[in-house]
């Protein structure tokens, strides 16, 4: 049990900036909901009701967050952001060879550079991938997927 | 007696052979579509429609009833395993199926879910089969006052009964809804929060947002939060996975409980499998054994949560029935199916053509029962997805993540927000905020604002109309007892608190 000698655990900061990003997020709504589509009509709530309501209340809810002590046991870390970085990669490959290669690419190199599988590995996971989308999505969903350069170039 | 002979009869139409494999067919299909993220039962029943047009129109509907039921069942599956939640009512299996499959006890809960799925279901069909249409006239008696009554209730209860911090589970909500305001709703007409962007013209797509929400942001958690190899937990085996007579003992009451519940929820017009999912999760956690530990990985949080889904999903058939109004999404669709093979669903159709309908509900028995056997069958290949290595899970993840996200509209747009939702999840996810009240809060908000909508329309602006009828009175009592009782809580642990620092 804490007592008043001890002190107060400061509060982290990425847990401030979620709490204010939060804010921030509610007032954006709250100020549209009120000063852009009406809080209230002649005959009951306006377009604007259910942003400016939530968004106040976000608002708040956010702002007693950001005052209240508090601890959270988790970190972010660099390492936690590599997908990221893989994926936005893949995505932007994606209108140069087309949706099914880039994604098999993302596969091969993540296994290959980041996890250091074996080659035999790397390709085989990819290529089986690779065919059930294809089986899945392109050839029983009938998915369209989006034109990319290489379509055209072949 | 007379629902006894016609469902006599409606067996005998039922169980042909043809009648048998479309139910197997369907049944298996279902599962697939259900597990795949991205895709639900509307748009399994949905892509199979055309191809029932050349059947006879009982064969089709078992066909498609079967489908229904499997996805169901295979919603689940995803959501266990990956985290993934393969349609909207699985959120709530993935909050306690993820944390068991994490344990090495992803085989414990499977078969949870498909015994609480199948109890559920049969709970919701007997239901069906002897009140349909009593359970429809109930359904009506929910107006939209009483419906956004229900809905703010189930608002209200998301953010105090998920997560340990009320105020995050709270904002989370709130989140949620501000989320589902985006876009053109059908309540104001105008665009909202779009940014002059058209993909945003229908609103945050939800497929993307679910997929970005659990599965994209789980990856990235994954990355730094992953048992060296050797070192992750031992997965109990099959034999060990089949519940014994103990276990079954206490998950057939919850999930008998948790079935009656969802077939309620099912019977109102727009509730659907999702609010049915919740509220028997959210009653088998305040009233429920082992309450206090859902949400950390326990058994009674997967079978509530399914039973509560499938009785919903049988439950949404009493309307379509009985009056010709469609309970959910799915059975808008096989509205369209019906009135395609010339059947004008309503009051009549129990008379001018009680073949099809006992042929129907019949099929359901039939549907629930094949689903359950398929779904028992696929277990211990599911089992064998425990055993791939995390560093092949990761990219495949992503790649499903890609192509699920992508395939709902064909727009690189939804590949973009899954991305971005994603991401953002994961940030409230270390600041320990809950995900799950954020999505259940944009899935039930446009009901609930076309609801108080109407209402103020009906009653020409008079607010009053929330207090004219004793259903919405009681649930606004609950719902003021709710917020009086949270809210005091949380002042005398305050108080507590500061007594004990002093």
């Amino acid at each position: 049990m804490s007592t008043s000698d001890e002190p107060r655990a400061p509060r982290p900061l990425f847990a401030s900036a979620v709490a204010l990003a939060c804010l921030c997020f509610g007032a954006l709504f709250f100020g549209f909901g009120v000063f852009k589509y009406g809080f209230w009509m002649d005959r009951g709530p306006g377009a604007g009701f259910f942003p400016a309501v939530f968004g106040s209340g976000t608002m708040l809810l956010a702002a007693f967050e950001l005052m209240r002590p508090g601890q959270i046991k988790g970190r972010v870390q660099l390492r936690n952001h590599a997908p990221i970085i893989a994926m936005l990669a893949a995505i932007l490959c994606i209108p140069l060879i087309g949706m099914i290669p880039a994604m098999a690419l993302f596969v091969l190199g993540w296994l290959k550079l980041v996890e250091g599988a074996p080659w035999l590995r790397s390709l085989l996971v990819a290529a089986v991938t690779a065919v059930l989308t294809t089986l899945i999505f392109n050839m029983w969903l009938r998915v369209q997927f989006p034109p990319s350069l290489l379509d055209k170039l072949l | 007696m007379d629902t006894l002979i016609a469902l006599q009869n409606g067996f005998a139409t039922s169980l042909s052979l043809g009648n048998l494999s479309a139910a197997l067919i369907g049944a298996a299909l279902g599962i697939i579509v259900g597990a795949i993220p991205g895709l639900g039962s509307v748009t399994g029943i949905a892509l199979l429609l055309p191809l029932t047009f050349g059947m006879d129109p009982t064969t089709a509907v078992i066909l498609l009833a079967a489908l229904y039921y499997g996805c169901m069942f295979g919603g689940a599956y995803s959501a266990i395993l990956l985290n993934i939640p393969g349609d909207a009512p699985a959120v709530m299996t993935a909050l306690d199926g993820y944390p068991m499959a994490k344990r090495g006890e992803g085989g414990q809960a499977l078969f949870a879910a498909n015994l609480a799925s199948f109890i559920g279901g049969t709970v919701g069909i007997i239901a069906l089969s002897f009140m349909g249409p009593l359970l429809a006239e109930i359904g009506l008696m929910f107006g939209p006052p009483e419906t956004a009554a229900l809905i703010l209730l189930a608002l209200c209860s998301i953010g105090w009964m998920l997560g340990d911090n009320v105020a995050k589970g709270l904002i989370a909500t709130m989140l949620g809804i501000l989320l589902a305001v985006v876009g053109i709703g059908s309540t104001f007409g105008h665009a909202r929060f779009t940014g002059g962007s058209m993909h945003l013209l229908n609103g945050v797509s939800f497929i993307p947002l679910v997929i970005g929400m659990f599965g994209f942001s789980q990856l990235l958690e994954m990355m730094t939060d992953r048992p060296q190899p050797g070192e992750g937990p031992k997965q109990i085996p099959l034999r060990e996975s089949i519940p014994g007579r103990k276990q079954v003992a206490r998950l057939v009451p919850l999930s008998l409980r948790s079935g009656l519940i969802g077939t309620f929820v099912g019977i109102l017009p727009g509730a659907g499998a999702t609010t049915g999912a919740f509220l028997s999760y959210v009653f088998q956690r305040k009233i429920g054994r082992n309450g206090d530990q859902m949400g950390a990985g326990v058994v009674e949080g997967v079978a509530a949560s399914e039973a509560g889904n499938n009785g919903a999903a049988a439950g949404s058939f009493a309307p379509l029935l009985s009056l010709g109004i469609p309970g959910s999404g799915t059975s808008a669709v096989l509205l369209g199916g019906l009135m395609m093979w010339g059947l004008q669903p309503g009051p009549l159709l129990f008379t001018t053509r009680p073949d099809f309908v006992w042929g129907l509900i019949s099929s359901m028995y039939i549907g629930t029962v094949m689903a359950v056997i398929a779904a028992m069958l696929i277990i211990p290949f599911l089992m064998q997805i425990l055993r791939i290595p995390i560093s092949v899970l990761i990219p495949v993840i992503a790649t499903v993540c890609v192509f699920g996200a992508y395939s709902v509209n064909g727009s690189m747009f939804d590949v973009w927000l899954m991305l971005t939702v994603g991401i953002a999840a994961y940030y409230l996810k270390v600041a320990e905020y809950p995900i799950a009240p954020l999505v259940l809060a944009f899935v039930l908000t446009p009901r609930l604002e076309s609801s108080i909508r109407r209402s103020f329309d009906i009653s020409n602006g008079d607010p009053w109309i929330f207090l004219s009828s004793p259903i919405s009175v009681t649930l606004i009592s609950v719902i003021c007892a709710l917020v009086v009782m949270g809210v005091a809580g949380a002042v005398v642990s305050r108080v507590r608190v500061r007594t004990a620092r002093t």
